[in-house]
């Protein structure tokens, strides 16, 4: 850089004025900071994510703490009911039909008889797994179809929009009557999930579909193509992140309206088999008692509302840590 | 936009054969035999079985049946019911109740969701955001079955303030009710999707800026936070017209509304094809219609969604 | 003969006669153009929407069938206990063999438009309805009729003719029947054996949205899906004219729906009772509750080729241990809330021909201890596995779970082995499954007679010709002893005497046990407060001419 001075007037003689002749000429002293050494990353520190960024507030957040040890309790239950009773779920003795509270049965029996109690800590296994599998499955699926028609648009996106039109006119009780026809022998509850599934991919997919569309016009997005970044890196790093928001509360509030669903096809005659302790099923059957034991219907809508709500307040909670904007 | 708006309009010519195409077949696919079941449980004359199934074409192989209702569709015929009435009246019937039904719910859930929602999003962590919160979770966690039986009893039976049915041809206070019952999951989500929109875009940039200029605060959540949070709230509106007039089944059967929903779910029971395929024909071309307004929506709500 | 779809339907269903039965008695004994305290009002009663037209051929269901009854009489009515009383008929006589019926109608039946109610009314509608070219549901009423199997063949006319039918007069003709029924004089009761006027031939579609009758009412209108609308017909000269001006068939697809406004008083009468009120609604003071012992027989039946459950001496072991095991008193009070009463015959409380005392009815009554002994006596026989299970199928659109699901629990609690429920979505599947037989397990049957006789709740479920397929014995049970009394039964010189050999034959079942018998749907049903002469019938249908208010 000794003779810059010169080198720089005669490359960019187009806008630099020359001096004119016999005046004075100053020249700042050069900067001597090298710019790279301004911008240049800490490598010996740990590299900060988004999602590191966002655990690193979230921990920090009550209602992060709140619902991450509800959720833990919950899946506790789910995962070892055994340990919360003794009493078979299953055991139904009908002479006990809508019996109060006793010893052992804190909560009484329902219309069969069976103990209201057991049966909501072994349902949380059955509604727990519908919830977070069909989640699970909507939400990749349904945000992979969304993201992409979003993002790329044209004949593609006009292409998976009408289809996510035509499945969201295909009556729910006729897709879960075929479907469930189709596995009649299986007993799993991975027939319901797939009809919950069949039929939720499409809102996910439509809601990611408008917030991609907003994204990707957004400055970083040009930059980030400016910078040579291609599209396929564009879409997952800038755009699904800045998309997610919206998603996440979608997400974490259809777990629970997933579980309601479940209820509803049970409602229909189209649910878990009997077999399966479920709350949507036990729900179900006592909503025709609503008005002789309103309390055989109270105890498993409460086990329901309190997952739901567990799940929506981790959902506020993990959106809030990553917009980098609402952070505290 | 006016090349768009025409190739989305061809685009539903795609959509419309695949539908009826899909319902056709899972109609088709549906277990049982509807004309052994017009029978009960009484022996089935093979004879007259045989009359009625060449009658309704059930005779036919699948493909066929789909063509011939596809042929007859063109010249407006949507065929017969079984129970010997034309598709299209019974349609023309069930319509008109729905489509009250639908927006009575529609604007129910809008105009409360939005406006519980914003204000639970400026005012997050108050009293009355969790009060909304708890409300709107509870509309979510409890099945409609539940919640319609409920309102129903109380409002209905006990201290009758609505009617209990809305029954043949429903007026607004008939359909008040069954409206708020049906729009009530979906005023929950909304409310949710609009909390969240708005208290994330109030600390976006540009309300600052629009604050430093001197806005007045009534202004800037106008003109700037709920245009911009409005965008998702559009999308699902926009999804759930359609999700309101088919899946106002339980709805319509706990108010007994002879809509879309019943007659639709009867129709699934009793595998009656035309009228399956034909109703959920109609429910397809209003969610495309509504994704195009929606899509349009878009753009005057977001000018930097261009659609060439 | 018909099988009920819904439970919620039960006590609702019956699709006959509605004319003149239970608490009327009295008054309406006196006949014809009486006009005591009749009064002006219209009724609003519990509708649904009719499968089909109103023709009386081509409905069998209620929705379509109540409406219809009220419309059409018939030769014979039936009274309070179900016995057949002439209607249009002046006399039904039979020949020695009982295969002859010489019939002579009363003079001056009128139908609403004004044309005579003749001879040919009856028989040219009865051959319509044979003709499997007019496909109507019910043709197989008429395969007892000569000349039946002539009009089943493809491409036969559509104005055929049943050989058996002969015209003497105007007033007068014969039926010759294929083989000896002593029953034929009560069948004629049954809705599908209408008279139609000649408008009817011209139009047929027309006709059934706009019928024309010779009932206690006459059509006035049927705004589907909302109502069918009917007035009083001053010029029916029956036995049970209207006591009101009119009946609207109010149309709901839930009874809960319906219930609700029976509370609200936006319907005057409901003939069946939501599974969510059956608790409730006989202490609940805002409306007139009736429960009475019902015409609809549940069980469940065993497929005779059902592994360990066969008509052998095991199978025959396990069906009696299974019975036994089975609490019907509880599941009755606990699960139906008392709209139901156990079973102890294979016919119905208000049924001709019932009876509870039946030699062997013990085998329907709850006992554990003799439920143990008897399955471990069939273990001896051949072992049940602890991989084996008793699985109980039904339909899942009928109500019919919270009764299944205390089954499942009482079979498993007494005998200590694996049972299990199977529902199927829809009534639609469940039959078709069962006609292909393809169901392996037990299912649930359910059954209400269309006359008020033992034999419909026997030959057609029993009897070895309705098996394979050709009727409703859906179990395919074949015993020639039990085919021997109903034949015997059919060739009596009096109903007493059919009845005896009913009973003979349904004693033989109980041994069997090729379905084993749960308890009778009750007549049940709620009025509006203030509604008088609200009572059910033998068919659990509301008797509509009697209301007032």
């Amino acid at each position: 850089m000794t003779d810059s001075n010169t080198t720089i007037s005669e490359n960019t003689n187009d806008f630099v004025v020359q001096p004119l002749h016999g005046q004075e000429r100053f020249v700042a002293p050069i900067d001597e900071t090298p710019v790279q050494e301004v911008d240049s990353v800490d490598e010996s520190k740990v590299a900060s994510s988004m999602w590191a960024d966002a655990w690193r507030s979230m921990r920090k957040n009550p209602l992060f703490i709140v619902s991450g040890i509800l959720i833990l309790i919950i899946l506790i239950v789910a995962i070892f009911p055994g340990i919360f009773t003794k009493v078979d779920p299953n055991y139904c003795n009908l002479p006990q039909s809508l019996d109060g509270p006793s010893s052992g049965h804190p909560l009484g029996f329902n219309q069969q008889g069976c103990d209201v109690y057991s049966r909501v800590v072994y349902g949380a296994r059955t509604s727990v797994s519908v919830g977070i599998l069909t989640t699970v499955i909507v939400t990749l699926f349904g945000g992979i179809v969304g993201a992409l028609a979003g993002f790329y648009g044209g004949w593609l996106d006009a292409v998976l929009s009408r289809i996510t039109d035509i499945f969201f006119a295909i009556p729910m009780l006729l897709g879960a009557i075929v479907v469930l026809q189709m596995f009649k022998t299986s007993t799993s509850i991975w027939k319901v999930v797939l009809v919950l599934a069949l039929f939720g991919w499409v809102t996910t997919a439509r809601i990611i579909r408008g917030s991609v569309l907003e994204a990707k016009n957004l400055e970083f997005n040009t930059a980030s193509t400016a910078l040579g970044s291609s599209p396929l890196r564009n879409l997952f790093r800038h755009v699904v992140p800045n998309a997610l928001a919206p998603v996440i509360v979608l997400t974490t509030t259809s777990l629970g309206s997933y579980i309601v669903a479940e209820a509803t096809l049970s409602f229909l005659g189209v649910g878990l088999p009997t077999t399966v302790v479920s709350w949507g099923g036990d729900i179900s059957d006592a909503q025709s008692l609503l008005r002789i034991d309103p309390q055989v219907l109270f105890y498993p809508s409460l086990a329901l509302a309190i997952t739901v709500l567990a799940f929506i307040m981790m959902g506020d909670a993990v959106k809030d840590a990553l917009d980098p904007k609402s952070r505290v | 936009m006016g090349k768009y708006l025409l190739r989305r309009i061809l685009q539903m010519i795609p959509v419309i054969l695949g539908t009826t195409l899909l319902i056709y077949a899972l109609v088709f696919a549906l277990p049982g035999d509807p004309v052994r079941a017009m029978f009960g449980a009484r022996p089935v004359n093979e004879a007259v079985a045989a009359q009625i199934r060449s009658e309704y074409n059930l005779d036919k192989p699948f493909i066929i049946q789909y063509l011939l209702f596809l042929k007859n569709a063109l010249s407006l015929n949507f065929g017969m019911t079984f129970s010997g009435q034309p598709v299209i009246s019974v349609i023309g019937r069930a319509f008109p109740v729905t489509i009250r039904l639908a927006l009575m719910a529609f604007v129910f859930e809008g105009i409360f969701g939005v406006i519980f929602g914003v204000i639970s999003g400026l005012k997050k962590g108050k009293w009355y955001d969790s009060v909304i919160l708890i409300v709107s979770l509870l509309l979510i966690s409890v099945p409609t079955f539940v919640t319609g039986f409920v309102l129903q009893y109380f409002i209905g039976v006990k201290w009758r303030i609505l009617p209990v049915t809305a029954g043949g041809s429903p007026g607004f206070l008939d359909l008040l009710m069954p409206a708020m019952v049906l729009g009530s999951v979906s005023m929950a989500y909304i409310i949710r999707l609009a909390r969240t929109e708005v208290s994330s875009n109030i600390s976006e940039d540009y309300v600052r800026t629009a604050r430093a200029k001197g806005m007045s605060n009534r202004s800037v959540i106008m003109r700037h936070i709920l245009r911009n949070s409005l965008i998702p709230v559009v999308t699902y509106l926009g999804t759930d017209i359609g999700a309101l007039m088919g899946g106002a089944m339980i709805t319509e059967r706990i108010f007994n509304i002879q809509g879309v929903g019943n007659t639709l779910y009867q129709a699934i029971l009793r595998g009656e094809g035309p009228l399956v395929v034909s109703i959920v024909t109609i429910l397809v071309l209003v969610f495309v219609v509504c994704n195009l307004v929606v899509d349009m929506l878009y753009a005057v709500l977001d000018p930097r969604i261009r659609y060439a | 003969m018909k099988k009920v779809s819904r439970l919620s339907y039960m006590a609702a269903a019956g699709s006959a006669l509605a004319l003149l039965l239970s608490g009327c008695g009295g008054s309406s004994s006196t006949s014809s153009s009486s006009t005591s305290a009749s009064t002006n009002e219209v009724m609003n009663v519990y509708g649904c929407e009719p499968q089909n037209p109103l023709i009386p051929a081509n409905t069998n269901e209620n929705c379509g069938g109540n409406p219809i009854d009220l419309l059409f009489a018939k030769l014979v009515t039936f009274d309070t206990k179900g016995n057949a009383k002439n209607e249009v008929a002046k006399s039904i006589t039979a020949n020695a063999d009982k295969t002859v019926y010489t019939i002579v109608l009363k003079s001056g039946w009128k139908f609403s438009d004004g044309t005579p109610v003749t001879s040919e009314s009856f028989t040219k509608a009865w051959s319509y309805a044979a003709d499997a070219t007019n496909a109507q549901v019910n043709a197989s009423f008429f395969s007892l009729i000569k000349g039946y199997d002539a009009l089943q063949a493809k491409g036969t006319a559509s104005d055929a003719q049943l050989s058996g039918l002969k015209v003497n007069s105007d007033t007068e003709f014969t039926v010759t029947l294929n083989a000896p029924s002593s029953i034929f004089p009560t069948m004629v009761g049954y809705t599908a054996y209408a008279p139609l006027p000649t408008s009817f031939y011209k139009d047929p579609k027309a006709f059934g949205e706009k019928p024309v009758g010779n009932g206690p009412y006459k059509f006035k209108s049927w705004t589907h899906n909302q109502s069918i609308d009917l007035v009083k017909n001053a010029d029916y000269k029956g036995v049970q004219p209207a006591k009101n001006g009119g009946v609207d068939f109010k149309v709901y697809t839930d009874p809960d729906a319906a219930y609700a406004d029976v509370q609200g008083g936006n319907l005057d009468v409901l003939e069946t009772i939501p599974s969510s009120d059956t608790q409730t609604f006989q202490t609940d003071n805002t409306v007139q509750a009736y429960n009475k012992a019902g015409s609809v027989f549940q069980s469940f039946t065993f497929p005779s080729t059902l592994t360990h459950f066969k008509l052998d001496k095991e199978g025959r072991l396990r069906r009696a241990a299974v019975s036994m095991s089975i609490d019907r008193k509880t599941i009755v009070s606990k699960v139906l809330g008392g709209v139901g009463t156990p079973a102890v015959d294979y016919t119905s409380p208000v049924t001709p021909g019932y009876s509870d005392s039946l030699t062997g009815k013990d085998v329907l009554s709850y006992n554990p201890t003799e439920a143990k002994k008897l399955w471990k006596e069939a273990n001896a026989i051949a072992p049940w596995s602890s991989s084996d299970k008793l699985t109980f199928a039904y339909n899942a659109d009928g109500g019919a779970k919270p009764v299944y699901d205390a089954i499942a629990n009482s079979v498993k609690n007494t005998l200590g082995i694996d049972a299990e429920t199977n529902p199927y979505a829809t009534f639609s599947a469940f039959r078709q499954a069962i006609t292909d037989r393809k169901v392996t397990s037990a299912f649930r049957t359910g059954w209400q007679a269309d006359y008020p006789s033992a034999e419909d709740y026997l030959t057609p479920l029993y009897s070895s010709s309705a098996a394979d397929g050709n009727g409703s014995n859906d179990g395919d049970y074949k015993n020639p002893a039990f085919d021997a009394l109903l034949a015997k039964a059919d060739q009596a010189s009096s109903t007493a005497d059919a009845n005896k050999y009913y009973q003979q034959a349904e004693e033989l079942l109980l041994k069997d046990l090729p379905a084993v018998p749960l308890y009778y749907s009750n007549a049940a049903g709620v009025a509006a407060k203030g509604v008088k002469g609200f009572v059910l019938n033998w068919k659990n249908v509301p008797v509509y001419q009697n209301l007032t208010k």
